[in-house]
Order: C-alpha cells, then structure tokens, then sequence
C-alpha cells in the first residue's frame, strides 16, 4: 500500500509540476477534435437503425427495385358529405393535386398514384376499353357519380384507393431520396394549404414514407434543443452544491471535453451522428460531471479540516483519495456500454455502445490530468456549503438530510432489506407485463397532424400498412397459368382473414376485370378464365387502349412475377409477430409448389423481423452488461461479495425501469432498449462509491459498526447527493420534451439513476449492516473482543427496594441503592425532546389496538413540561394533555387534558399519576418519562444498567403481594449523546394486557418553542 | 340560495375526493361515520335511525398557517327530530343546513384558517369557541347558540352551531387576552312544533289558551354583520395552581324573545332578538383527587317568559346572575365522579314571569373504564330541584377495535311535563349505535 500512495502522490505531483504542459495538452486535444467535427454526418433515417446487412431488409430493397414500391407519402382526400368524394369539387381536387404534387422535386412523378392516374377497365363491343377515371374530368354531379359507378364495378381499388364507402380517396406519392423526405412533407403541407378544397373536402397526410422521414428530424430537433438546457441544470446544480466559481465551471469544462473529443472521433472514423446519439450526449454530460463532483467534494471537505494546506498539497491529497474510486466507476462503466457492442446488431445502437465507452475513458483522463492540473493554478478558497457542514452549528440541508436518512437505514436495516425485496418482487411483477412492441407513429404526440392523419386515413381506407408477397414463377408467363392465378387468388383471400387485414390486391384483380369486361361487364364474369391462352389474351387487349405499365406494381413486365399486397390499419408487432408466421406457414404448406414460390416482404415484414430481433438481444444485452459489472467489480476489489454488492443497486435500477415500462404501458422498443445499458452505466457510479467508502468505514476498529458505517452518509452520502441531483435533474430536463420518446427517455433514465442512488445509500448499508461480510468490516475477532467487554460491565448487579422496609442485598463493588436511583434521576434527558410514540395494546387473546401520540417536552428551568397529543385511532385524534412536573417533589403537578369532542380544556388531578394512562399498561407517571419513581407498590425492583443509568428491566407488586407488571425497556440507544430508550414493554400480569411503547423520531436537536406548553396549544391541535 | 349549495355539494365532493387520495397539498382526511337508531319506550315508536357522517378536512397551506373544513351530512330513515325541511329562520344565510329531501341534510359545520403571526393565533371562520368550566351548563358558554334538535341528549358539540368569527388570541403580560368578533347572527334553533323534542315547558314558549288561533311569525333577526355583531373579550391565567379567566361578552342573546300580540283574530308571536351585556368569570384547580370547578355570570338584559294578562307582550325583563359550582373526584381507580351546582337568579324578577326568581339544578356523572378501557359504562343525572323533573341518561360503550366501537344506553326524561325535562317525558328512549373513526 505505501508503495503505491507514493508512486501516486509522485504522479500527482508530476502532474502539478507539469501543469502548464497538461493543461495546454488537453486544449489542444479539444481544439483537434473541433476541427474534425466538420466531417460528422448526421443519418437520422429511421433506415439507419437496420443492419444493411439483414436480409429482410436486403430482400425488400431487391422488391422495390423490382416493383418500385417505396414508403410512400399518402396524401388522402376525405368527404363526408352525402356523394362523399365522388363530387366534381372532389375530383378536380384529387386532379389538382395529382398535378401539384408530380411536379414537386423529390417526387417520382412516374410513381404518383391517384384516381386521376388510374384507369378503369370496361367492356365494350370491341372488347375492351381502357380509360382514366377522371378523364375526361367530371364538371357535374352525373359525371362524378359515373366516376363512383365505375370505381363500384372495380373491386382492385376499392379499399386501397378509394375508401370502400367513397368518403375518402388517395393519391400515394413515393420519392425519391429519403433523406429529404422532411422537405418533401413540409412541401405538399404547403399545397395542402392552398388546394382549391370544395366545401367539405378534408385533407390529410401521413404514409411510411411522411412517417419515417419526419421522425427523425422531429426527436432530434427537440433532442437539440433540450441538451444545452440539461448541461444548464447541471451547472446550476453545481453552483448550488458548491457555490464557488471554479466548482462551477471545472466540471463544465470537462464536459466540453469530453463531448467534443467523442464527436470528433466519430467524425474521424466517418460514423454518423444517428437520432439516439442525441441520448448519448446527455449520457457523457452525465458521466462527466460525476467524477468532478466527488472530486471537488472530497478537495473543499479535506480543505476544511486542514485550512493551511497549501494548493499543491490539496490537490495531490485529493487525487491521491479520489483516484481509486474514480477510477473504479470508470471501469465498471466502460464495462457497461461496451457489452452493447457485441450484443446487438443494429448500427446507431452499436456504435452507442462504443462511444458512450469511450467518452468515459475520455472523461476519466481528463479528471485525473486536466482537472487537477487546472486546479493547482487556483488559491484555496473554502466553499460556503463547506463551511457550514463542518461547524457543528447550522448544517446544510443535505448535510442534515444525508444523516437523517443515515439514521433511519441504521434503525430499521431489517425493513429497508424487505423493502428492497418487496420492491423486487414487486418488480418482476412489472416485468412480466412488458410488452415488446414499437411502432414509429406512436413516437409521435396524438396532438401532431401527421398523428391524426394516420389514423384517420387508417380508419376510412383499407389500410397504409402493407405486407407484401413476392410470387415467382420460373418461366416467362408462368402466371398466365389459370391455376396459379386462382392460387393466387386463394392466397388474398387466406390474407383478407386475417385479424387487421382488411383488403389485398394482385394483378388477379386485374385478370378478374378484364375478363368481366369483355363477357359484356357481367358481375359473374368477375372470375379468373380457365384458359391460360385467353388470360394472355386479356393482357393483350388492355395494351391496345391502354397502358401496360398500369400493372407494373402488380406484375413485372415478363409475367414472371407478381407481387400480391396486402393492406393492415395497424403495424402493432403484438398483431404482426401472429400474422407473419401464420401466412410464412401458409406459403410454405399450402402455396409453394414445384414452379412457383413465394416469399413475405414489405414493411410490415422488415419491422416484424427487426422488432424481432429486439426481443432477443435485449435481454442478452442487458445480463452481459450486468455481468460485465460485476466481472470488473469482482476485479478490482478482489471480492465476490463486494462484487455481488457493487451490482444490487444496479439490478434494482433495471427492474424497476422494467416494472415501470410493464406498469404504465411503456413498450420496449428500439428506442427503449438502449434505457438499460445506460442505466448500467450511469448507476454504477453510486454503488461503487458506496461499497468503497462502506470498506474504509468498516474496517475501522474501536466503534459500534453501526455507528462507524454511518459516517457514509454525511461525507460520501452527500457527494453522491449531489452527483444524482446533477444527472437525474439532468436527465429530468428530457421529460419536458414535445417528443415521446425522449421524455419516456429522459424519465426512464431520471428513475433509474435515482433508484440506484436509493438503493446505494440504504439497502447497502443495511445489507452490509445485516451480512457483516468479511471483505466489507474488520476481522471478526477484534470485534467481538470489545463488545464483551461492555456486556461484562453492564451486567446487573443490584436490587432495590421501595416504600417498604425489606433486607438488602448489598453486593460489596456495587454502589449504594439511592446513589443508583440519584444517578438514574440525575440522567441526562437532554433540554427538549420531541418524538412519536406508538402504543400496541394488547389483550391476553393477543387482539392488539395500535394507538399513536406526538410528544413534546421541554425544560422551562428545573420544571418539565410534556405535551402529548393522540394522532391515532381516529376516535382519539386530537386528545391533548399537557403537564407541568416541579421539581419541587411537595409542589403536585398540575396537568390539563383536551378533548376534541368537548372544545374545552379541562383541569384533571395530577395524583392520578398511578392510574393508567388512557388504557395502556403504563402509568401517567411512566408515559411522561422515561423512568419509574415511587409510585405506590408494595415491592418494586429496577435493573438499572450502570453505562446507561436506566432501568433495563423492573417488576412491581401491589399491595396484596401480587406480582402485578413488569416494564422491560428494551431497546435504549443513544441519540445526539443521550441515552434514550427506544422501546418499552409493560405487561400486566394480573389481566394478561400487554403495552409496546415504541418512541420513533426521537429528536433532540429541533427547537420546541416555548408557547408550545400552553392551554391554547392544547385546543389548537397538534 | 340553491345554487349556494350546489357549490357547496361540488366543493365537497372535490375535497372528498382529495382527501381520499392524501394528495401532496399536505392535505388530510379523518372523520366518522355514524349509525344510531332510538326507540321510544312510551309508543314503541322509531325516534330516530340515523346515519352521520362528518369528514374533517385539515391543510397545511404554510408554517404558520392551516385550514380546517368539517362537514356533516345526515340521513334519518324517520325524520321524528326535524320534520321535513325546517325553515331556519333563526340561522344566518350563511350558516344553514342544506336539506335533501326531507330525510336527509348536509351542512359546513366548521371552516376556518389559523394562523400564527408574531405571537399570536388568529382562526377566522366558522368555529366553535368555549367559555366556562361547567360541563353541559351553559353560564358563560353562551358564544354559540345551540341547535335543540334532539334537546341535550347529543355531545354538546354536536349541539353547538359553530359560527362565522373572528378569534385572536394573545399573549399579554403573563396570561392570555383573547377576542372575539361574530358577524354571524345565528341563533338557537328550535325543532318544529311536531318535531320530537318540540319544546312545549311554559318556562320556554308562551302558551296560548286552548281554541285560540296562534300566528308565528319568522324570527326577527338582526341584520347588520358589523352594526349587530357579537363581541367578546376574555383574559385567562394560570397563577399558583389556579386557572383564572375574566370574561366580557356584548351580543345578541341566543333565545329569541317571544313578543306576543293580541289581535281580534288571535295571537300573533313575534320571535326578537335582544341584546344584553355579559360579564362574569372561571376559576379552576386540582387538589389531591379533587377538581374544583366555578363559573360566574351577570347578564345585564335578560327576557323570561311572562304571563301576558300580567306584563305586555307576554315578556318579563330582568337581569340573571348564574353560576356552575362543579366537584370531580379521581380516587377511585378507572372511575371518574363529577357533581355539579347550578343556579339562576333573577336579580329584579317581575310579577308575572313564569320562572321563580332562583333555579337550581344539580348534575352528576359516574364513569367506570373497565378492561383498559375497552368498556367503559357512564351514568349522568341532571336534576331541576324546583320542578323536581329531570334527566337521566345511562349509557355502555365498546371499542372494538382502534376504529370501531358501539353503544348502547338509554335516556329517560322524568317529571311534571310544563318543567323543562319533563316536557319531554314521552320522548325517552332506549338507542344503540355504531361508530366508525378513519
């Protein structure tokens, strides 16, 4: 050990010593990586999050190719007046926009579908006649109502162009380059926007193709602007947990740091900045500022208590502290995000993964050169939170805040461990309901447009989301086939089935009318011919009058292949991971024949196999993350049980994200994934400052190990108080979001951290309190050694007599009887005190009533006064009594009671004092203090424990001989230096009642004011 | 005045609603609910089977300052106390009960802030606040007036109407001063004529010859909140053992004066309130097992019934001197004795007042607590030693649990019926209820 304090405090002053070197290294290290910065391409394309590498995706982008079938935008215009659409104004407007939008730049103007481009196929004596539904285009009502009359004997565009009950139609627009499909939405909005709308005509805009390219730029503006105002909480935060100028701006400029560092490697190695990088910057602000807050805390405690230290040796002295821990943390974090490398396959979350780590490693190098270097240029100045917190005077709030939590985990480690328990099970509750699922336009506020639009144009029409079936046949022609088109035809109907599915088409659809329409339009003639030769001469035909590039979405130009599209309202994974095994299962059993086969794709496909593959390298990601946590930890203190401590709060953190996403719907999703690693990451950090601090405090020899553990929480506690306050509030800032994801982000986050912070500073605490394990607290021999050698001294050793004459049993060492009782009487019971008291009554057939008092007393010179006020049961609340006890022991006491029914205070006598106190076991004299004086017994006898001077156990008998009660004080501790008992239990044996007197909260410290022991106080109420 | 209390309906529910869910406004709900059920003994007949619920709403708004809403509401299958829907006349627009139906009424009992400035504790708003040592005699216990629905039988305060006032206490020298300002003119309420506890003692209401026609007209209540309020002033202090007070009140007696005019078609009572000073003291002290308790007061304007052959109007004026000598004794384990001296004095009584010019009557109350006290059994006796008519009431609770407890008992009215108990003798009862504390 002393060997490597002294190559550390050598580093450190090396790094003092250099430090104009350091600092002017670590700006031009920042000032490399912004002029990299530059190059860094941003891919906010919901494409981005696919591994080009997947087949799904591959495949589709091989089908459109094929069938030029991108995300389109859909544009929908929607009457609901009694013709619905098919109203002239209607029409020309779905014209009107036709044109509009083909002339728009990044529109394919080819691949603009609408009513306006779309021909109706009707039979005439030549055979068959070929024209565009809006051509020429309806000037009346008759005209617009042919227009609905010919798209009724049309059933291939009945649900996917036109709404089934003619109130809405579309026009589906696919573009050309995605990535500037933002613009191209805020272009037809602007159309929109002056569209020669007949009186009822609504439109609305949605479509993958809208969806996918505003999402992005919609989180990561939002993203944008958010993160500033996060890294201005933290600063504030700062300031106001140090409240000096340098613990302000240090951590800032290590942030920057870090940030910039970390951007300008991404830059340099040509990764994009994807939509989640925008979590990735307020995770490194995070990181960064959570080794400078416990830097900085340990520098301005250590300056405290040696105000004469020079700068140097503060700085060195710090660094050489904080080092391990930092260093720790850092670790163990690294650790964390780098198990997202290797465990996911998608490349924003990947690469995630890689920067988050390395922006630690960044943070960390700048904290132990950078920071310390800085800091040894300034002069020691003290910080005011600082200063308080040493005087034992006025503490700050966190200061007294942290001990007050201290206190409470040291009294009850038992229900804090059930508690954490009860949280877990509680938690794997939650978990179990968490429900895969992501579904891009629920990222989007219900108030958005783009919102409404789609479910709106989701409602009326078939459906905007399509699963699509490839069929291939081997040979040119081969689906002119009557068998395989009535296949084919068996397959729309097999998808038409299915749950969500409300509509299919395929170039049998267009067989089908075809073949109507040269059999004199006859509805039976909807079918497909039985002669392979007539279908061919059908296809024949329809290219005399009209276009055969009409079918080009449905067919390839050979015949060889056909697509068949299925239309679904919803792209909900919980309907699609049902749908898409059905209809691979029913491709391959009932289809797939030798000579033709088929295949799923389109969206619907790509997002089912994508949110797929979520399912299953989640969980692989989250255990190796965890795993890697406590590998390192494990490392680094060379113990499992530190290790396997170092990762309960982090495990709890997870669940809880968990049971939290189960409770309040939350899916877990692409963007939700990720929650856990940083998590991890972020969480580490306070349970490895705890489990390192609780191994300094336990192996302190000398003290109870309650007492030495509980130093935790004033030093360490504190600091890590901070370190949540900086990155929950941080984190928090996300939820102020416009954008659901990000606030679900920022939240989810915001928890996580904080439970960590929980759990770090009261279950570890308890669970090393409860465990004792061996690498946390001293060997166990020294401990019990001292510990005996108090219970040998505190043994009983006395026996005391009341009122009546009786023997003495004097034991020669032991003092006097009246100079115990002195002693006892002379016990100091501190100026003031206030507590909760609860009372358990219980009947010897163990029915129990709970009862509860707020307690006050208070000195006024020799004289006490107690007030006591019932705050339960409900029938009680509000009960008052309040005493006045002289010292003077001629003088009686005077005592007062309220009751709430009556409004009035009443005088009762004080000589009542043997008399029970309001049906407990205890007398009027016991419950107003905490020891028994002269009370009229026969025969009573005290053990008085001599460290304490307070009876631990006394038995009474009444004036027959009877052995009437025994008071057993059973818990006594000591609370800002005075011994208190904390729990009394009086039994009377003569009934079989019994009374637990449990005095909670016992405050000695807070002023009770004066005018508290007055008549108005009793009426006023507690 | 409807839609007052379709406000006041909404803001209840709201703060129940609140109340039930603890929300952050430090805001807390306690209360009880309560069944009884009474049976006459002379007829058999179902006085009373009543449902109470009264929540208690408490805020915390800041250090130094709370709030307090209790409401009641109440549903009796019966309607024997207060048939149909009362007309209240003798309470204040802003203090009265609002009726559902004819069985049932809900009403803001109290509603009020209280601060703590400099050293001083303000509550403003409808309240109750108590003078005087007696238990149940009323001599310097006079700032609220008293709802006679069910006579005395319930709590007294369950029979206080509490009022819209000002109450400032403040520390001054070594005790306390403290003043008081109602602008609520609200007065006793008398049940209905057919109510079961109608009042019909001479010594209360005039009575008019048989098959003569009697027109009662509403009360005639002072209207002016600042011109007409009440004020009080009390000084307490707690000096060697003695809890002394000093206790000055200006207002409105609580009874209405009942002005009778003769007319050739009958007798016309005109309900008036009059006002009158009141001055008097307490003092208190324990001594071994043993409480002392005294109340002392001198009314300067005091109405009394008279015979109107004799004195107009059917009124007699005279000032009352009263006091309450009370004894408790603690000396008997889990027992608990109380004796109590009444007396009235009309220090200038005129011939034709109805009453005698002194009245005396004497309480007593045992209680024994039995099994710490999860029984407890009460026995009360108030006798008039002038009209020999009384009250005696005997009663048994037990708490079953922290939340729950029973009782059952009896009050049995004795005595010449014109006496002020005995007036009531065909309304003794047997009743038992339930209660339920949250």
């Amino acid at each position: 050990m002393q060997k490597k304090t002294g190559l550390l405090e050598q580093y450190f002053h090396l790094i003092v010593n250099l430090r104009w070197l350091v600092v002017m290294l670590g700006a031009a290290l920042v000032v490399v990586a912004i002029t990299a910065l530059p190059t860094l391409t941003k891919d906010t394309s919901a494409g981005a999050f696919i591994d080009p590498d997947n087949p799904a995706l591959r495949y589709r982008e091989q089908v459109e190719e094929l069938f030029g079938l991108r995300d389109p935008i859909v544009v929908a215009v929607v009457n609901e007046g009694s013709e619905g659409i098919f109203n002239p104004d209607s029409l020309q407007l779905i014209d009107w926009l036709t044109n509009k939008i083909s002339a728009l730049d990044n529109v394919d103007p080819e691949r603009v579908v609408s009513l306006a481009t779309e021909s109706n196929v009707v039979g005439t004596e030549m055979g068959m006649e070929v024209s565009e539904f809006l051509d020429p285009l309806p000037e009346t009502q008759a005209e617009a109502s042919e227009v609905r009359q010919a798209i009724a004997d049309f059933p291939l565009y009945q649900g996917s162009l036109v709404a089934r009950d003619g109130r809405a139609s579309l026009v589906v627009v696919e573009i050309l380059n995605e990535d500037q499909a933002q613009q191209t939405y805020d272009e037809i909005l602007q159309l929109i926007a002056m569209a020669p709308t007949g009186a009822e005509d609504v439109l609305l805009v949605a479509g993958e193709g809208a969806v996918a390219g505003y999402l992005s730029s919609y989180i990561d503006q939002d993203a944008q602007r958010l993160n500033p105002f996060a890294g201005l909480i933290i600063t504030l935060i700062l300031f106001l947990g140090f409240r000096t100028l340098r613990a302000t701006l240090l951590p800032n400029a290590i942030i920057l740091a870090t940030v910039v560092i970390t951007l300008g490697v991404m830059a340099a190695t040509a990764t994009p900045f994807y939509v989640i990088t925008n979590g990735l910057i307020v995770c490194m602000i995070g990181i960064a500022v959570a080794d400078s807050i416990h830097i900085l805390s340990q520098y301005y405690e250590r300056q405290q208590i040696a105000p004469t230290a020079s700068q140097r040796e503060l700085v060195v002295w710090t660094m050489c502290a904080m080092v391990r821990p930092i260093t720790l943390t850092s670790i163990t974090t690294v650790a964390g995000f780098l198990a997202l490398y290797p465990t996911s396959s998608m490349p924003p979350i990947k690469a995630f993964g890689l920067f988050g780590a390395l922006a630690v490693c960044v943070a960390w190098l700048y904290t132990v050169t950078v920071l310390p270097a800085a800091l040894s240029f300034l002069k020691p100045q003290p910080s005011k939170s600082f200063v308080a917190a040493s005087n034992s005077g006025a503490k700050s709030p966190s200061h007294l805040f942290m001990v007050r939590v201290g206190a409470v985990v040291f009294s009850y480690p038992r229900s804090v461990v059930a508690v954490g328990l009860a949280v877990v099970v509680i938690g794997i509750f939650g978990v179990t309901r968490v429900q895969i699922e992501d579904q891009r336009i629920e990222n989007f506020k219900a108030s958005e447009p783009l919102y409404q639009a789609d479910k709106r144009i989701n409602s009326l029409m078939d459906g905007t989301y399509h699963l699509d079936v490839l069929v291939e046949t081997e040979e040119e022609e081969g689906l002119h086939d009557p068998a395989r088109l009535r296949k084919i035809q068996a397959l729309q109907a097999f998808l038409e089935g299915q749950p969500h599915v409300n509509g299919s088409t395929s170039v049998v659809d267009y067989v089908k009318q075809m073949n109507r329409a040269v059999n004199e339009n006859q509805i039976d003639q909807y079918v497909t011919p039985d002669d392979g030769m007539l279908v061919a001469q059908l296809f024949l035909l329809y290219a005399t009058s009209g276009n055969p590039t009409d079918f080009e979405q449905e067919i390839d130009s050979t015949h060889r292949q056909a697509l068949v599209r299925a239309y679904l309202d919803t792209n909900a994974f919980a309907n699609n991971r049902q749908l898409v095994p059905i209809v691979e299962a029913y491709l391959t059993e009932q289809f797939n024949e030798p000579g033709m086969t088929a295949r799923l794709t389109g969206r619907v496909h790509v997002d089912y196999h994508w949110i797929n593959g979520i399912a299953e390298s989640h969980v692989g990601s989250v255990l190796v993350s965890i795993l890697a946590v406590l590998v390192m930890a494990t490392l680094l203190f060379r113990s499992l049980s530190a290790g396997l401590l170092t990762i309960v709060p982090v495990a709890m953190s997870i669940l809880l994200i968990y049971a939290v996403m189960g409770f309040f719907d939350i899916w877990l999703g692409i963007g939700t994934s990720m929650f856990a690693a940083i998590a991890i990451g972020l969480g580490v950090d306070f349970s490895i400052h705890s489990v390192e601090r609780l191994r300094q405090l336990g192996r302190q020899t000398g003290r109870p190990l309650a007492e030495a553990l509980a130093e935790l929480y004033p030093t360490t506690g504190r600091a890590l108080l901070l370190n949540l306050a900086a990155v929950a509030l941080g984190f928090s800032v996300l939820c102020l979001s416009d954008v659901p994801p990000l606030i679900r982000f920022g939240g989810l986050v915001g928890l996580a951290v904080s439970a960590s912070f929980i759990a770090s500073i009261t279950l570890l605490p308890s669970l090393v309190l409860l465990l004792k394990p061996a690498s946390i607290i001293a060997p166990h021999k020294q401990r019990d050694s001292k510990r005996s050698g108090v219970v040998t001294t505190a043994i009983l050793a006395l026996v005391m007599i009341g009122t009546l004459n009786a023997p003495d049993t004097r034991a020669e060492e032991l003092p006097e009887g009246l100079d115990i009782m002195r002693s006892v009487a002379a016990r100091d019971e501190g100026h003031q005190v206030t507590r909760d008291m609860r009372l358990e009554l219980s009947d010897r057939r163990g029915q129990t009533r709970i009862q509860e008092i707020k307690a006050y007393r208070r000195y006024f010179g020799d004289e006490k006064r107690t007030l006591l006020f019932y705050t339960a049961p409900a029938n009680i609340r509000g009960t008052g009594f309040l005493t006045y006890d002289y010292s003077n022991s001629v003088a009686e006491d005077d005592q007062w009671l309220y009751l709430p029914a009556l409004r009035k205070v009443r005088r009762i006598p004080a000589s009542n004092r043997g008399d029970y106190f309001l049906g407990t076991d205890f007398s009027y004299e016991e419950i107003k203090s905490e020891i028994a004086k002269e009370l009229g017994y026969s025969k009573a006898v005290w053990r008085i424990d001599q460290a304490v001077w307070i009876s631990r156990e006394s038995d009474y008998w009444d004036v027959n001989g009877n052995h009437l009660k025994t008071i057993e004080n059973l818990e006594i501790k000591k609370i800002d230096e005075i011994w208190t008992v904390l729990q009394v239990k009086a039994t009377n044996h003569k009934s079989g009642h019994s009374t637990l007197l449990t005095n909670l909260n016992v405050d000695y410290q807070s002023n009770v004011p004066e005018r508290t022991f007055d008549q108005r106080t009793l009426r006023r109420g507690p | 005045m409807r839609a007052r209390y379709c406000a006041l309906y909404k803001l209840l529910t709201l703060l129940l609603g609140m109340g039930l869910s603890h929300s952050a406004l430090a805001l807390t709900l306690q209360g009880t609910a309560d069944y009884s059920f009474a049976l006459q003994t002379e007829d058999g007949s179902i006085q009373k089977t009543e449902l109470v619920l009264t929540p208690q709403w408490d805020f915390h708004l800041s250090e130094s300052a709370r709030g307090t809403l209790i409401a009641r509401a109440r549903l009796d299958g019966v309607d024997e106390l207060s048939p149909r829907q009362p007309a209240q006349h003798s309470r204040s627009h802003w203090n009265r009960r609002a009726s559902i139906g004819n069985n049932a009424d809900v009403e803001v009992r109290e509603f009020y802030i209280d601060a703590f400035i400099k050293d001083s504790d303000i509550r403003l708003g409808k309240q109750q606040v108590v003078w005087g040592q007696a238990d149940g005699l009323r001599v310097l216990d006079v700032l609220n007036p008293i709802d006679y629905r069910e006579f005395i039988l319930p709590e007294v305060g369950e029979r206080r109407i509490p009022l819209w006032m000002l109450n400032v206490e403040s520390p001054m020298g070594k005790g306390m001063l403290q003043l008081i300002l109602i602008p609520d003119q609200t007065y006793d309420q008398l049940p209905p004529f057919d109510g079961a506890f109608a009042f019909s003692s001479r010594l209360l209401v005039p009575q008019a010859p048989a098959n003569v026609p009697v027109t009662m007209l509403d009360d005639k209540r002072p209207s002016k909140p600042i011109k007409n309020a009440d004020a009080g002033i009390r000084w307490t202090r707690f000096v060697d053992g003695w809890d002394l007070s000093l206790n000055y009140l200006y207002h409105y007696q609580n009874q209405a004066v009942f002005y009778l005019t003769q007319s050739p078609t009958g007798v016309t009572v005109t309900p008036t309130y009059q006002r009158s000073h009141l001055l008097g003291g307490t003092a208190s002290n324990a001594f071994g097992n043993f409480t002392f308790r005294g109340e002392l007061g001198y009314s300067t304007d005091r109405y009394w019934v008279a015979n109107p052959a004799q004195l107009a109007a059917g009124v007699a004026q005279s000032p009352e001197l009263a006091y309450v000598a009370g004894l408790d004794y603690s000396g008997l384990s889990d027992t608990f004795l109380s004796f109590q001296v009444f007396q009235s004095h009309l220090t200038r009584r005129e011939s034709g007042t109805i009453r005698n010019q002194t009245e005396t009557q004497v309480t007593a109350l045992a209680r024994r607590n039995l099994w710490n006290e999860v029984l407890t059994l009460e026995a009360f006796i108030i006798q008039s030693i002038d009209d020999k008519d009384g009250l005696i009431q005997l009663e048994a609770r037990y708490q079953f649990n922290s939340t729950l407890s029973g009782r059952l008992g009896t009050d049995w009215f004795y005595g010449d019926s014109a006496g002020l108990f005995g007036q009531f003798k065909t309304a003794s009862r047997v009743h038992v209820g339930l209660t339920y504390a949250f």
